[in-house]
């Protein structure tokens, strides 16, 4: 739930979107980039396309700015065009061949990256082996969530990694609130085989 | 995706089951075990789900890179000419691309710049006499069609 202050805020940036400012868009981008760019590459599975795609999010939102009507809050409306660019590549890859399974970056052995690991797996870890068994963990779940249905991986990564409500979950992927419920039962179920899976073969 | 795995039975104690574990109940809740009751198989599943969605909750936030911004901005900037942050976009109170801009501008000043011209009132020219034309000859053109009496 947005507070009042966060709306109107919300509301003067818009209408600096819409008035073309440049300021304006520097906002949008430095406020959303961190959300953004996580949904593309939970979804993608690769930095480089991830990376692509957010940039191609914050062109369009700023070209369709004057399609908003601010019937959803803005951070919802830029999920949406996220996800529908995210699918829309995953189609082209799928004609060509790629799997993003088999695309992640592996971490290289002695490498480690303390900004990029998550809550659990190494955030109040402070030694590097540590780290790096944390971005190995990190790794295997990016894996397993790479090589389950991408309408599976959608709501995964809406509701379990970004958190999001159901209604905002419903309002991004155009489906029923039940329906979203459903789905994410297999969804996180297919998810826990393909990582268990992945544990097996190690 | 199938569709039919959305509808039915199935898919209500699905949703059903991803409230009760969403609303933070644990496995053994009462009402989670009258929802097992009806489909024994489920109870494997659900437990799959509940490690799933613990999985992803310790999955942290990928940063972009840190130029991110400054590549956006140039993107924008190739794709667009730059002309969205133009800054005569908006004094006339609605947008308006700088090339119809100028198209306007310039039939503005022509049909001033005609109108003007239109409007001068012009100096006396020097007085000149018109040239006489020579008279017409009284009988019949000799090449006219006219018969002769």
């Amino acid at each position: 739930m947005l507070e009042e202050g966060s709306v109107l805020n919300e509301k003067r940036l818009v209408r600096g979107l819409q008035n073309r400012e440049e300021a304006a868009f520097n906002v949008l981008v430095v406020n959303y980039q961190g959300q953004i760019y996580n949904v593309c590459y939970r979804m993608l599975s690769n930095s480089a396309e991830a990376e692509d795609i957010a940039q191609d999010v914050f062109i369009k939102a700023f070209q369709a700015i004057d399609s908003f009507r601010g019937e959803s809050a803005l951070g919802t409306w830029l999920y949406r065009i996220a996800v529908n660019l995210c699918k829309n590549r995953l189609k082209y890859l799928g004609r060509r061949h790629y799997r993003t399974s088999q695309v992640i970056e592996d971490v290289p052995e002695g490498a480690f990256a303390p900004e990029s690991v998550g809550r659990a797996t190494g955030e109040a870890m402070g030694r590097p082996d540590e780290i790096l068994e944390g971005n190995r963990a990190e790794s295997r779940i990016q894996r397993a969530l790479a090589q389950i249905d991408e309408a599976f991986r959608e709501l995964l990564v809406l509701r379990d990694i970004q958190g999001l409500s159901y209604a905002e979950v419903v309002e991004i992927t155009g489906l029923a609130e039940g329906t979203v419920k459903s789905r994410l039962h297999r969804a996180r179920a297919a998810l826990q085989r393909a990582y268990e899976a992945q544990e097996d073969q190690r | 995706m199938n569709e039919t795995f959305d509808t039915g039975e199935h898919a209500q104690r699905s949703a059903r089951l991803t409230e009760l574990l969403d609303a933070g109940h644990t496995p053994t809740a009462a009402e989670i075990e009258a929802l097992l009751a009806a489909d024994p198989e489920a109870r494997q599943a659900l437990e799959d789900a509940r490690r799933a969605r613990d999985l992803l909750a310790d999955l942290g936030q990928k940063a972009p890179p840190p130029d991110f911004l400054r590549k956006v901005q140039r993107r924008l900037g190739r794709r667009t000419g730059g002309r969205f942050f133009h800054p005569l976009a908006t004094p006339v109170g609605f947008r308006m691309s700088v090339e119809v801009f100028s198209v306007v501008a310039i039939v503005v000043i022509a049909a001033c710049w005609f109108f003007l011209e239109a409007a001068r009132p012009r100096a006396p020219g020097p007085l000149i006499e018109e040239p006489t034309l020579p008279a017409a000859p009284s009988s019949a053109a000799p090449f006219s069609d006219e018969k002769p009496q």
